[in-house]
Protein backbone atom coordinates (compact mmCIF):
# COMPACT_ATOMS: atom_id res chain seq x y z
CA UNK A 1 0.00 0.00 0.00
CA UNK A 2 1.19 3.27 -1.20
CA UNK A 3 2.16 5.76 1.76
CA UNK A 4 -0.02 8.70 2.31
CA UNK A 5 2.01 11.75 -0.04
CA UNK A 6 3.70 9.62 -2.04
CA UNK A 7 1.67 10.79 -5.54
CA UNK A 8 2.43 14.75 -4.12
CA UNK A 9 5.62 13.98 -3.33
CA UNK A 10 6.24 12.17 -7.02
CA UNK A 11 4.59 14.79 -8.48
CA UNK A 12 6.77 17.76 -6.89
CA UNK A 13 9.97 15.99 -7.96
CA UNK A 14 8.84 16.07 -11.44
CA UNK A 15 8.34 19.80 -11.16
CA UNK A 16 11.64 20.05 -9.36
CA UNK A 17 13.42 17.74 -12.26
CA UNK A 18 11.51 19.66 -15.01
CA UNK A 19 12.62 23.41 -13.71
CA UNK A 20 16.00 22.33 -13.00
CA UNK A 21 16.13 20.98 -16.63
CA UNK A 22 14.97 24.00 -17.51
CA UNK A 23 17.39 26.31 -15.45
CA UNK A 24 20.05 24.31 -17.11
CA UNK A 25 18.87 24.85 -20.66
CA UNK A 26 18.63 28.69 -20.25
CA UNK A 27 21.71 29.33 -18.79
CA UNK A 28 23.28 27.27 -21.70
CA UNK A 29 21.56 28.89 -24.07
CA UNK A 30 22.38 32.51 -22.03
CA UNK A 31 26.21 31.71 -22.16
CA UNK A 32 26.34 30.83 -26.33
CA UNK A 33 24.28 33.89 -26.72
CA UNK A 34 26.94 36.18 -24.83
CA UNK A 35 29.45 34.51 -27.17
CA UNK A 36 27.89 36.34 -29.85
CA UNK A 37 28.93 39.58 -28.16
CA UNK A 38 31.90 39.62 -29.76
CA UNK A 39 30.19 41.42 -33.62
CA UNK A 40 33.71 40.75 -35.32
CA UNK A 41 32.88 37.60 -35.12
CA UNK A 42 29.92 36.97 -36.92
CA UNK A 43 30.11 39.78 -39.32
CA UNK A 44 33.63 38.50 -40.69
CA UNK A 45 31.33 34.36 -41.01
CA UNK A 46 28.39 36.39 -42.82
CA UNK A 47 31.16 38.33 -44.85
CA UNK A 48 32.89 35.16 -45.89
CA UNK A 49 30.44 33.06 -46.76
CA UNK A 50 28.97 35.75 -49.19
CA UNK A 51 31.99 35.94 -50.77
CA UNK A 52 32.05 32.03 -51.66
CA UNK A 53 29.53 33.03 -54.02
CA UNK B 1 6.42 -0.57 -42.38
CA UNK B 2 9.22 -3.23 -43.46
CA UNK B 3 7.58 -6.82 -43.82
CA UNK B 4 10.27 -8.78 -42.04
CA UNK B 5 9.46 -12.14 -41.41
CA UNK B 6 10.39 -11.51 -37.52
CA UNK B 7 10.18 -7.51 -36.96
CA UNK B 8 12.42 -6.67 -34.31
CA UNK B 9 12.06 -4.55 -30.94
CA UNK B 10 12.14 -0.98 -32.13
CA UNK B 11 14.87 0.98 -30.24
CA UNK B 12 13.48 2.98 -27.61
CA UNK B 13 12.64 6.56 -28.42
CA UNK B 14 15.15 8.26 -25.47
CA UNK B 15 17.98 6.00 -26.90
CA UNK B 16 16.96 7.68 -30.75
CA UNK B 17 16.62 10.78 -29.63
CA UNK B 18 19.69 11.31 -27.53
CA UNK B 19 21.95 9.61 -29.96
CA UNK B 20 20.54 11.06 -33.34
CA UNK B 21 20.29 14.55 -31.28
CA UNK B 22 23.86 14.49 -30.56
CA UNK B 23 24.91 12.97 -34.35
CA UNK B 24 23.19 16.15 -35.91
CA UNK B 25 24.34 18.69 -33.12
CA UNK B 26 28.04 17.06 -33.81
CA UNK B 27 27.75 17.34 -37.73
CA UNK B 28 25.10 20.24 -38.20
CA UNK B 29 27.43 22.54 -35.72
CA UNK B 30 30.88 21.64 -37.06
CA UNK B 31 29.68 22.80 -40.42
CA UNK B 32 28.37 25.82 -40.04
CA UNK B 33 31.49 27.74 -38.92
CA UNK B 34 33.88 26.90 -42.17
CA UNK B 35 33.46 30.20 -43.43
CA UNK B 36 35.79 31.18 -40.43
CA UNK B 37 38.34 29.35 -42.31
CA UNK B 38 38.47 31.24 -45.11
CA UNK B 39 40.69 34.42 -44.36
CA UNK B 40 43.46 32.33 -42.17
CA UNK B 41 43.46 29.38 -44.80
CA UNK B 42 43.93 32.15 -47.63
CA UNK B 43 46.43 33.67 -46.55
CA UNK B 44 48.50 30.68 -45.34
CA UNK B 45 48.63 29.06 -48.81
CA UNK B 46 47.85 32.46 -51.04
CA UNK B 47 44.93 31.08 -52.54
CA UNK B 48 42.63 33.71 -53.97
CA UNK B 49 38.84 33.76 -51.96
CA UNK B 50 37.36 32.13 -55.02
CA UNK B 51 39.15 28.94 -54.66
CA UNK B 52 38.01 28.61 -51.20
CA UNK B 53 34.91 29.60 -52.38
CA UNK B 54 34.58 26.59 -55.00
CA UNK B 55 35.67 23.69 -52.27
CA UNK B 56 32.63 25.42 -50.08
CA UNK B 57 30.24 25.24 -53.06
CA UNK B 58 31.75 21.77 -53.76
CA UNK B 59 30.76 21.02 -50.54
CA UNK B 60 27.07 21.95 -50.65
CA UNK B 61 26.04 20.21 -54.09
CA UNK B 62 27.87 17.37 -52.81
CA UNK B 63 25.47 17.26 -49.48
CA UNK B 64 22.60 17.67 -51.89
CA UNK B 65 22.99 15.43 -54.42
CA UNK B 66 25.08 12.36 -51.89
CA UNK B 67 22.21 13.00 -49.44
CA UNK B 68 19.80 10.93 -52.68
CA UNK B 69 22.01 8.28 -52.60
CA UNK B 70 23.28 7.81 -49.17
CA UNK B 71 19.52 8.03 -48.01
CA UNK B 72 18.97 4.79 -50.42
CA UNK B 73 21.83 2.88 -48.99
CA UNK B 74 20.96 3.98 -45.59
CA UNK B 75 17.30 2.93 -45.96
CA UNK B 76 18.28 -0.44 -47.25
CA UNK B 77 21.76 -1.53 -45.13
CA UNK B 78 20.80 0.81 -41.96
CA UNK B 79 21.60 4.05 -40.76
CA UNK B 80 24.43 2.36 -38.01
CA UNK B 81 26.80 1.55 -40.92
CA UNK B 82 26.05 4.78 -42.99
CA UNK B 83 26.67 6.96 -40.04
CA UNK B 84 30.18 5.00 -39.04
CA UNK B 85 31.29 5.72 -42.59
CA UNK B 86 29.79 9.41 -42.97
CA UNK B 87 31.53 9.83 -39.20
CA UNK B 88 34.85 8.98 -40.44
CA UNK B 89 34.81 10.57 -44.05
CA UNK B 90 33.77 13.96 -41.35
CA UNK B 91 36.92 13.57 -39.64
CA UNK B 92 39.58 12.20 -42.41
CA UNK B 93 37.82 15.58 -45.23
CA UNK B 94 39.21 17.85 -41.99
CA UNK B 95 42.23 16.41 -42.17
CA UNK B 96 42.94 16.68 -45.30
CA UNK B 97 41.48 20.36 -45.24
CA UNK B 98 43.97 21.30 -42.17
CA UNK B 99 46.81 19.70 -44.50
CA UNK B 100 45.42 20.59 -48.15
CA UNK B 101 48.31 22.51 -49.98
CA UNK B 102 46.72 22.94 -53.39
CA UNK B 103 43.62 23.90 -54.51
CA UNK B 104 42.68 20.09 -56.00
CA UNK B 105 43.57 18.88 -52.42
CA UNK B 106 40.94 21.58 -50.75
CA UNK B 107 38.43 20.96 -53.21
CA UNK B 108 38.57 17.07 -52.77
CA UNK B 109 38.40 17.58 -48.90
CA UNK B 110 36.63 20.31 -47.81
CA UNK B 111 34.37 19.94 -50.64
CA UNK B 112 33.76 16.65 -52.07
CA UNK B 113 34.93 14.49 -48.35
CA UNK B 114 33.11 16.77 -46.18
CA UNK B 115 29.63 16.92 -48.89
CA UNK B 116 29.25 13.63 -48.61
CA UNK B 117 30.40 12.96 -45.05
CA UNK B 118 27.32 15.91 -43.84
CA UNK B 119 25.14 13.64 -46.08
CA UNK B 120 26.03 10.72 -44.11
CA UNK B 121 25.52 12.57 -40.55
CA UNK B 122 22.37 14.95 -40.77
CA UNK B 123 18.83 14.63 -41.07
CA UNK B 124 17.62 12.27 -43.83
CA UNK B 125 19.86 9.38 -41.97
CA UNK B 126 18.59 10.30 -38.65
CA UNK B 127 15.17 11.14 -39.85
CA UNK B 128 15.53 7.47 -41.25
CA UNK B 129 15.92 5.61 -37.81
CA UNK B 130 13.00 7.93 -36.01
CA UNK B 131 10.57 6.95 -38.19
CA UNK B 132 11.84 3.40 -38.47
CA UNK B 133 11.45 3.50 -34.46
CA UNK B 134 9.40 6.13 -33.20
CA UNK B 135 5.63 5.48 -33.04
CA UNK B 136 3.88 7.49 -35.75
CA UNK B 137 2.05 9.59 -33.02
CA UNK B 138 5.09 10.85 -31.61
CA UNK B 139 7.34 10.73 -35.25
CA UNK B 140 6.58 14.59 -35.65
CA UNK B 141 7.68 15.76 -32.54
CA UNK B 142 10.80 13.46 -31.95
CA UNK B 143 11.53 14.85 -35.41
CA UNK B 144 11.29 18.47 -33.69
CA UNK B 145 13.80 17.39 -31.09
CA UNK B 146 16.44 16.56 -33.41
CA UNK B 147 15.51 19.46 -35.74
CA UNK B 148 16.04 21.62 -32.84
CA UNK B 149 19.62 19.79 -31.49
CA UNK B 150 20.48 20.66 -35.45
CA UNK B 151 19.82 24.09 -34.53
CA UNK B 152 21.50 24.14 -31.77
CA UNK B 153 24.74 23.28 -33.19
CA UNK B 154 24.61 25.35 -35.74
CA UNK B 155 24.11 28.16 -33.10
CA UNK B 156 26.51 26.83 -30.35
CA UNK B 157 29.67 26.30 -33.04
CA UNK B 158 30.26 29.30 -34.74
CA UNK B 159 31.49 31.16 -31.65
CA UNK B 160 33.20 27.81 -30.38
CA UNK B 161 35.24 27.65 -33.75
CA UNK B 162 35.84 30.93 -33.63
CA UNK B 163 37.54 30.91 -30.09
CA UNK B 164 39.21 27.30 -31.32
CA UNK B 165 41.42 29.27 -34.30
CA UNK B 166 41.98 32.33 -32.00
CA UNK B 167 43.82 29.64 -29.47
CA UNK B 168 45.06 27.04 -31.71
CA UNK B 169 45.80 28.72 -34.92
CA UNK B 170 43.46 27.63 -38.16
CA UNK B 171 44.99 24.18 -38.71
CA UNK B 172 45.25 22.87 -35.29
CA UNK B 173 41.31 24.39 -34.79
CA UNK B 174 40.50 21.84 -37.99
CA UNK B 175 42.07 18.94 -35.86
CA UNK B 176 40.55 19.32 -32.75
CA UNK B 177 37.05 19.49 -34.97
CA UNK B 178 37.80 16.58 -36.86
CA UNK B 179 38.77 14.79 -33.17
CA UNK B 180 34.80 16.15 -32.54
CA UNK B 181 33.34 14.53 -35.48
CA UNK B 182 34.65 11.17 -34.55
CA UNK B 183 32.47 11.57 -31.29
CA UNK B 184 29.86 10.24 -34.04
CA UNK B 185 30.75 6.64 -33.99
CA UNK B 186 30.20 5.89 -30.96
CA UNK B 187 26.93 7.62 -30.96
CA UNK B 188 26.11 5.58 -33.78
CA UNK B 189 26.19 3.01 -32.21
CA UNK B 190 23.28 3.60 -30.01
CA UNK B 191 21.17 4.08 -33.70
CA UNK B 192 22.28 0.67 -34.40
CA UNK B 193 18.65 -1.11 -35.56
CA UNK B 194 18.24 -5.33 -34.98
CA UNK B 195 16.78 -5.33 -38.16
CA UNK B 196 19.77 -4.72 -40.14
CA UNK B 197 21.68 -7.31 -38.49
CA UNK B 198 24.57 -9.18 -40.67
CA UNK B 199 24.38 -7.03 -43.35
CA UNK B 200 20.85 -8.76 -44.25
CA UNK B 201 18.63 -6.26 -45.77
CA UNK B 202 15.14 -5.62 -44.68
CA UNK B 203 12.33 -7.18 -46.57
CA UNK B 204 10.66 -3.78 -48.30
CA UNK B 205 7.12 -3.85 -50.21
CA UNK B 206 8.38 -1.44 -53.06
CA UNK B 207 12.32 -1.20 -54.44
CA UNK B 208 13.62 1.94 -55.06
CA UNK B 209 12.48 2.63 -58.43
CA UNK B 210 8.79 1.82 -57.26
CA UNK B 211 9.08 4.19 -54.39
CA UNK B 212 11.02 6.94 -56.91
CA UNK B 213 8.24 6.65 -59.57
CA UNK B 214 5.00 6.66 -56.64
CA UNK B 215 6.89 9.75 -54.98
CA UNK B 216 7.65 12.34 -57.77
CA UNK B 217 4.17 11.23 -59.76
CA UNK B 218 2.01 12.10 -56.63
CA UNK B 219 1.33 15.78 -56.76
CA UNK B 220 2.16 16.54 -53.04
CA UNK B 221 5.53 15.48 -52.76
CA UNK B 222 6.27 17.60 -55.68
CA UNK B 223 4.77 20.69 -53.84
CA UNK B 224 6.58 19.52 -50.76
CA UNK B 225 9.84 19.90 -52.47
CA UNK B 226 9.03 23.23 -54.21
CA UNK B 227 8.22 24.52 -50.94
CA UNK B 228 11.45 23.33 -49.74
CA UNK B 229 13.33 25.00 -52.61
CA UNK B 230 11.53 28.26 -51.03
CA UNK B 231 13.08 27.69 -47.67
CA UNK B 232 16.40 27.16 -48.79
CA UNK B 233 16.47 30.19 -50.76
CA UNK B 234 15.12 32.73 -47.85
CA UNK B 235 16.95 30.99 -44.94
CA UNK B 236 20.20 31.34 -46.85
CA UNK B 237 19.70 34.86 -48.47
CA UNK B 238 18.75 36.15 -44.97
CA UNK B 239 21.38 34.41 -42.91
CA UNK B 240 24.51 35.47 -45.55
CA UNK B 241 23.27 39.12 -46.88
CA UNK B 242 21.69 40.47 -43.73
CA UNK B 243 24.47 41.74 -42.07
CA UNK B 244 26.00 43.43 -45.27
CA UNK B 245 22.34 44.63 -45.43
CA UNK B 246 22.50 46.09 -41.91
CA UNK B 247 25.81 47.59 -42.28
CA UNK B 248 24.76 49.22 -45.53
CA UNK B 249 21.40 50.59 -43.54
CA UNK B 250 24.37 52.28 -41.15
CA UNK B 251 23.66 49.96 -38.21
CA UNK B 252 26.40 48.90 -36.19
CA UNK B 253 28.67 45.28 -36.20
CA UNK B 254 26.99 45.00 -33.06
CA UNK B 255 23.15 45.14 -34.45
CA UNK B 256 24.17 42.25 -36.77
CA UNK B 257 25.69 40.12 -34.42
CA UNK B 258 23.05 39.59 -32.07
CA UNK B 259 20.23 39.80 -35.03
CA UNK B 260 22.22 36.65 -36.32
CA UNK B 261 22.26 35.27 -32.41
CA UNK B 262 18.68 35.83 -32.05
CA UNK B 263 18.09 33.64 -35.07
CA UNK B 264 19.95 30.98 -34.02
CA UNK B 265 18.55 31.62 -30.71
CA UNK B 266 15.13 31.41 -31.70
CA UNK B 267 15.25 28.46 -34.29
CA UNK B 268 15.84 26.01 -31.72
CA UNK B 269 12.66 26.85 -30.10
CA UNK B 270 10.71 27.11 -33.27
CA UNK B 271 11.74 24.00 -34.86
CA UNK B 272 10.44 22.13 -31.60
CA UNK B 273 7.56 23.85 -31.79
CA UNK B 274 6.91 22.76 -34.83
CA UNK B 275 7.22 19.39 -34.22
CA UNK B 276 5.23 19.08 -31.52
CA UNK B 277 2.70 20.82 -32.88
CA UNK B 278 2.68 18.40 -36.12
CA UNK B 279 1.52 16.13 -34.10
CA UNK B 280 -1.80 18.16 -32.83
CA UNK B 281 -2.57 19.61 -36.19
CA UNK B 282 -2.46 19.22 -40.26
CA UNK B 283 1.17 19.75 -41.31
CA UNK B 284 0.32 21.38 -44.27
CA UNK B 285 -1.05 24.27 -42.33
CA UNK B 286 1.98 24.28 -40.52
CA UNK B 287 3.86 24.99 -43.46
CA UNK B 288 1.78 27.24 -45.07
CA UNK B 289 1.40 29.50 -41.74
CA UNK B 290 5.25 29.25 -41.49
CA UNK B 291 6.28 30.53 -45.33
CA UNK B 292 3.10 33.30 -45.27
CA UNK B 293 4.35 34.74 -42.06
CA UNK B 294 7.95 34.69 -43.59
CA UNK B 295 6.17 36.65 -46.14
CA UNK B 296 4.60 38.97 -43.84
CA UNK B 297 7.51 39.15 -41.71
CA UNK B 298 10.04 40.20 -44.78
CA UNK B 299 7.29 42.05 -45.98
CA UNK B 300 7.06 44.60 -42.35
CA UNK B 301 10.77 44.50 -41.88
CA UNK B 302 11.83 46.33 -45.29
CA UNK B 303 8.70 48.95 -45.18
CA UNK B 304 9.54 49.83 -41.77
CA UNK B 305 11.86 52.54 -40.17
CA UNK B 306 14.65 50.36 -39.85
CA UNK B 307 16.32 50.29 -36.00
CA UNK B 308 18.13 48.29 -33.78
CA UNK B 309 14.57 47.39 -32.13
CA UNK B 310 13.14 46.58 -35.38
CA UNK B 311 16.37 44.21 -36.39
CA UNK B 312 16.25 42.61 -33.33
CA UNK B 313 12.39 41.80 -33.45
CA UNK B 314 12.52 40.15 -36.81
CA UNK B 315 15.03 38.07 -36.11
CA UNK B 316 13.52 36.80 -32.79
CA UNK B 317 10.05 36.31 -35.18
CA UNK B 318 12.71 34.79 -38.42
CA UNK B 319 14.71 32.75 -36.32
CA UNK B 320 11.16 31.27 -35.27
CA UNK B 321 10.75 30.28 -38.53
CA UNK B 322 13.94 29.46 -39.68
CA UNK B 323 14.68 25.13 -39.78
CA UNK B 324 10.77 25.16 -38.86
CA UNK B 325 10.26 23.13 -42.22
CA UNK B 326 12.77 20.42 -41.71
CA UNK B 327 10.44 18.44 -39.06
CA UNK B 328 6.92 19.85 -40.64
CA UNK B 329 8.31 18.67 -44.10
CA UNK B 330 9.67 15.40 -43.20
CA UNK B 331 6.83 14.11 -40.84
CA UNK B 332 4.28 14.73 -43.98
CA UNK B 333 6.51 12.53 -46.13
CA UNK B 334 7.05 9.72 -43.44
CA UNK B 335 2.99 9.82 -43.07
CA UNK B 336 2.26 10.11 -46.95
CA UNK B 337 4.96 7.34 -48.19
CA UNK B 338 6.05 5.49 -44.67
CA UNK B 339 8.89 5.01 -43.62
CA UNK B 340 11.11 2.32 -45.64
CA UNK B 341 12.02 4.78 -48.02
CA UNK B 342 12.13 7.67 -45.87
CA UNK B 343 15.98 8.73 -45.65
CA UNK B 344 15.92 8.56 -49.34
CA UNK B 345 12.99 11.02 -50.42
CA UNK B 346 14.55 12.66 -47.29
CA UNK B 347 17.24 13.62 -49.45
CA UNK B 348 15.72 14.18 -52.48
CA UNK B 349 13.54 17.03 -51.18
CA UNK B 350 16.53 18.45 -49.44
CA UNK B 351 18.42 18.39 -53.03
CA UNK B 352 15.64 21.12 -53.74
CA UNK B 353 16.52 22.82 -50.88
CA UNK B 354 19.93 22.98 -51.60
CA UNK B 355 19.44 24.12 -55.21
CA UNK B 356 16.94 26.71 -53.51
CA UNK B 357 19.98 27.64 -51.06
CA UNK B 358 22.96 28.10 -53.86
CA UNK B 359 20.22 30.47 -55.21
CA UNK B 360 19.75 32.12 -52.60
CA UNK B 361 23.56 32.96 -51.65
CA UNK B 362 23.98 33.59 -55.05
CA UNK B 363 21.21 35.23 -56.81
CA UNK B 364 21.37 37.91 -53.55
CA UNK B 365 25.00 39.24 -54.62
CA UNK B 366 24.28 39.21 -58.29
CA UNK B 367 20.89 40.97 -57.82
CA UNK B 368 22.53 43.60 -54.98
CA UNK B 369 25.65 43.78 -57.25
CA UNK B 370 23.29 44.73 -60.25
CA UNK B 371 20.97 47.36 -58.90
CA UNK B 372 22.95 48.68 -55.78
CA UNK B 373 20.28 47.27 -53.24
CA UNK B 374 18.82 44.31 -51.90
CA UNK B 375 15.33 45.58 -52.74
CA UNK B 376 14.65 42.96 -55.52
CA UNK B 377 15.94 40.25 -54.17
CA UNK B 378 13.78 41.26 -50.73
CA UNK B 379 10.70 41.42 -52.72
CA UNK B 380 11.76 38.13 -54.68
CA UNK B 381 11.87 36.30 -50.59
CA UNK B 382 8.74 38.11 -50.29
CA UNK B 383 7.00 36.71 -53.84
CA UNK B 384 8.28 32.93 -53.19
CA UNK B 385 7.20 33.18 -49.35
CA UNK B 386 3.62 33.34 -50.82
CA UNK B 387 4.19 31.05 -53.56
CA UNK B 388 5.36 28.45 -51.10
CA UNK B 389 2.63 29.33 -48.67
CA UNK B 390 -0.15 28.20 -51.64
CA UNK B 391 1.58 25.50 -52.69
CA UNK B 392 1.33 23.94 -49.28
CA UNK B 393 -1.96 23.66 -48.78
CA UNK B 394 -3.27 21.21 -51.01
CA UNK B 395 -0.71 19.18 -49.80
CA UNK B 396 -2.35 15.56 -48.96
CA UNK B 397 -1.30 14.36 -45.72
CA UNK B 398 -3.05 10.88 -45.68
CA UNK B 399 -1.20 8.20 -46.54
CA UNK B 400 -0.90 6.96 -50.05
CA UNK B 401 -3.16 4.22 -51.33
CA UNK B 402 -1.30 1.78 -53.02
CA UNK B 403 -2.24 -1.93 -54.66
CA UNK B 404 -3.85 -4.27 -51.86
CA UNK B 405 -0.97 -6.25 -52.14
CA UNK B 406 1.09 -3.49 -51.10
CA UNK B 407 -1.36 -1.79 -48.24
CA UNK B 408 -1.57 1.35 -47.17
CA UNK B 409 1.81 3.58 -46.28
CA UNK B 410 2.16 3.79 -42.48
Amino acid sequence: MEAPGTETELVGTTRTRRIGWGLALAALLSTVFYLYSNPQLVIMLSDQLWACF
Amino acid sequence: MQASPQTPEPLSTFQVLACGAAVVTLSMGIRHGFGLWLQPMTQAHDWTRQIYALAMAIQNLSWGVAGVFVGMVADRFGAFKVLIAGGLLYALGLVGMAHADTPLQLMLSAGLMLGIAQAGTTYAVVYGVIGRNVPADRRSWAMGVAAAAGSFGQFLMVPIEGGLIDALGWQSALLGLAGLALLILPLARGLWEPGFVGGATQAREQSILQALTEAFRYPSFQLLMAGYFVCGFQVVFIGVHMPSYLKDQGLTPQVASYALALVGLFNIFGTYMSGALGQRMPKRLILSFIYFARAVVIAIFISMPLSPTSVYIFSAVMGLLWLSTVPATNATIAQIFGVAHLSMLSGFVFLSHQVGSFLGVWLGGYLYDSTGSYDLAWYLAIALGVFAGLVNLPVKEAAIARAPALGPAH
